[in-house]
């Protein structure tokens, strides 16, 4: 166990070395943002609509740039490195040594987003206290407290997810074009971009069915206490059968893969 | 007590081909032809503990996917594997804690940290205890005489430097059984020589197991006392380095140097002239022959220098190679 905790601290160290890096996207992250309050501020004033999707004026502009930050929040990139490990033989080390793959990547990921992470929300946290004070927003403090568990909860997901997805590369030889199409779907299907609720109910009834609105949507609204209490502990409940559902076809198809892994180079 | 034991072992490779040209990427794109390659075919032996065993074979023989199953990157395709009692493709923790493989053309150390932060990382991963990892580095780090680089990036490092790193990076959970493949690959002499010494040194004093792959065959006969040999995926000999020598038919050089020209007419009636440059030259003769071929060399001819030697290990192992070419 001792040799994971030892990893995190790398990668968190890591991630502190390049804390000028993390400023930047954060600094990037504006534009989208900027792009879609304007948007939105066109769309209701044409409309002249008190509220657009069951969401008002305010609540709308909140979600956008709170939805924006999370998925700053939640952004990866081990998918590539793991991509390049399973191709290239790099694997090999970790085959050889007593040291899980899993665990690794998982430590690594912890250790280098954990900085990250933090800083998001404390930077969600300014921009959810300027909404309270600017269009009096009302927040509880016990949906902010389960909204921090909803939001480590899709933290681990993102993980999960994207761990899934990295293991695609034992039987796909280019693997970009993938992980850039479902980087964009899962923003989109997670509510990354607008609420789910403007894609229709029906369309959110089945998007219901899948993991990714317990990445984004699900904890904003538990955030902004549209859902009900019995609705909030119900999907902390589903998120956390999510996580625990993707671990175990992780271990399958990892246990599929590494049967057929070629072990290429040297 | 045997570290290794193989039995039948095969493994079969799937792989597509692609003829040249767009037409062809098209037609793949439809159907695929599969193929399947038989990379160890049938491999039996076993290895005791405290020997070191070379494993020769030219290229793509079968050598380091024999090596990749033994410490289980590869799942065979057939046939049993113990190592230290386990079967290496279940992976356990406890095995991997007694070995280590060491590959010329792969790096564990991380190029961008000083070799010290990736031995470090080694202590966590192995859970070596401190004192004893401490006792370990310094002892390997002073006999390959880089304890003054420990702390400078590993790119930095010229390539003898490295390698002498990766090297104690694998020995220092103190393991029993070392897969060592292509261990000198693209280091100058002097490397090669530092790296076998301390092998040498290792294998006395540790009692370790070595497999070793290498197309040195200076390094297999300073340090190996075993050859299997591979070729096409199948073991083709299994014997001592001595007898690998004697499979020539028991055949001696004598090297002759001399102060008057040699004449080839004149060498030829003593042995096979392997090569001749005036003053200096290369006879082969029947192992029984030396000693009277010797005695008439020194009455006839002026003499400088002259010694009797094995034929290189190479010519044992071609006409090995060639000879199982013809049977195939």
């Amino acid at each position: 166990m001792s040799k994971y905790k030892w990893l995190l601290g790398m990668g968190l160290q890591k991630a502190l070395a390049y804390r000028i890096n993390y400023a930047v996207t954060i600094m990037a992250a504006v534009f989208p943002i900027a792009l879609q309050w304007v948007l939105w501020q066109a769309i209701f004033n044409y409309t002249e609509a008190d509220q657009l999707y069951g969401l008002s004026y305010s609540e709308m502009l909140s979600y956008v740039v709170l939805a924006a930050l999370m998925a700053q929040a939640l952004r990866t990139g081990f998918e590539y490195e793991m991509a390049e490990d399973i191709k290239s033989g790099g694997l090999n080390r970790f085959i050889v040594q007593p040291l899980s793959y899993f665990g690794f990547r998982l430590s690594v990921f912890i250790g280098t987003n954990l900085g990250y992470f933090v800083a998001t929300l404390a930077v969600m946290a300014v921009a959810l206290w300027v909404a309270v004070e600017y269009w009096t927003l009302s927040i509880e403090l016990a949906h902010i407290a389960l909204f921090v568990l909803s939001a480590i909860g899709a933290f681990f997901l993102q993980f999960m997810l994207f761990y899934l997805l990295s293991l695609t590369a034992f039987w796909l030889h280019e693997v970009w074009a993938l992980f850039e199409s479902v980087r964009v779907i899962s923003l989109v299907l997670s509510g990354g971009v607008v609420p789910l609720s403007v894609f229709g109910e029906s369309l959110e009834w089945w998007l219901s069915l899948l993991p990714f609105q317990y990445l984004i949507y699900f904890p904003l609204q538990t955030l902004t206490g549209v859902l009900s209490f019995e609705q909030i502990f119900f999907g902390l409940l589903l998120q956390f059968f999510w996580i625990g559902g993707l671990m175990l076809v992780i271990s399958t198809i990892w246990r599929r893969g590494s049967r057929s892994y070629l072990a290429l180079g040297g | 007590m045997n570290v290794i034991e193989v039995e039948g072992l095969s493994k079969t490779f799937k792989f597509y081909r692609k003829p040249q040209g767009l037409s062809a990427s098209l037609k793949n794109l439809w159907r695929r032809q599969i193929e399947y390659k038989e990379a160890v075919k049938d491999v039996s032996f076993s290895i005791e503990q405290g020997q070191v065993v070379a494993f020769l074979g030219s290229n793509g023989a079968g050598k380091t996917t024999t090596m990749k199953m033994l410490s289980g990157i590869l799942h065979p395709t057939q046939g049993k594997i113990k190592v230290l009692g386990h079967t290496p493709s279940e992976r356990e923790e406890r095995f991997k804690k007694r070995f280590s493989i060491l590959m010329g053309q792969k790096h564990q150390l991380w190029p961008d940290l000083p070799a010290i932060d990736s031995f470090t990382l080694c202590q966590r991963i192995y859970e070596i205890p401190t004192s004893l990892y401490k006792q370990r580095l310094a002892r390997l780090s002073e006999v390959l005489s880089v304890s003054h680089l420990l702390d400078i990036q590993v790119r930095r490092l010229s390539l003898g430097e490295r390698m002498k790193m990766e090297l104690i990076a694998a020995l220092l959970h103190g393991p029993e059984l070392l897969f060592l493949d292509e261990p000198t690959i693209g280091l100058d002499f002097l490397s090669q020589r530092a790296v076998m010494r301390f092998l040498q040194q290792l294998v006395k004093e540790d009692n370790l197991t070595i497999l070793l792959t290498s197309h040195n065959m200076a390094d297999i006969s300073a340090l190996c006392e075993r050859v299997l040999v591979i070729q096409n995926g199948q073991l083709i000999f299994d014997d001592g380095i001595a007898s690998l020598q004697n499979s020539l038919g028991g055949l001696r050089r004598i090297h002759i140097e001399s102060e008057t020209p040699l004449h080839s007419d004149l060498l030829r009636r003593y042995g096979k002239v392997i090569n001749n440059d005036i003053h200096r030259a290369e006879l082969e003769v029947a192992d029984g022959a030396a000693n009277q071929v010797l005695q008439q060399l020194l009455n006839e001819i002026m003499i400088k220098d002259i010694r009797v030697s094995a034929p290189p290990l190479e010519d044992s192992l071609e006409r090995l190679y060639s000879h199982q070419g013809q049977v195939a």
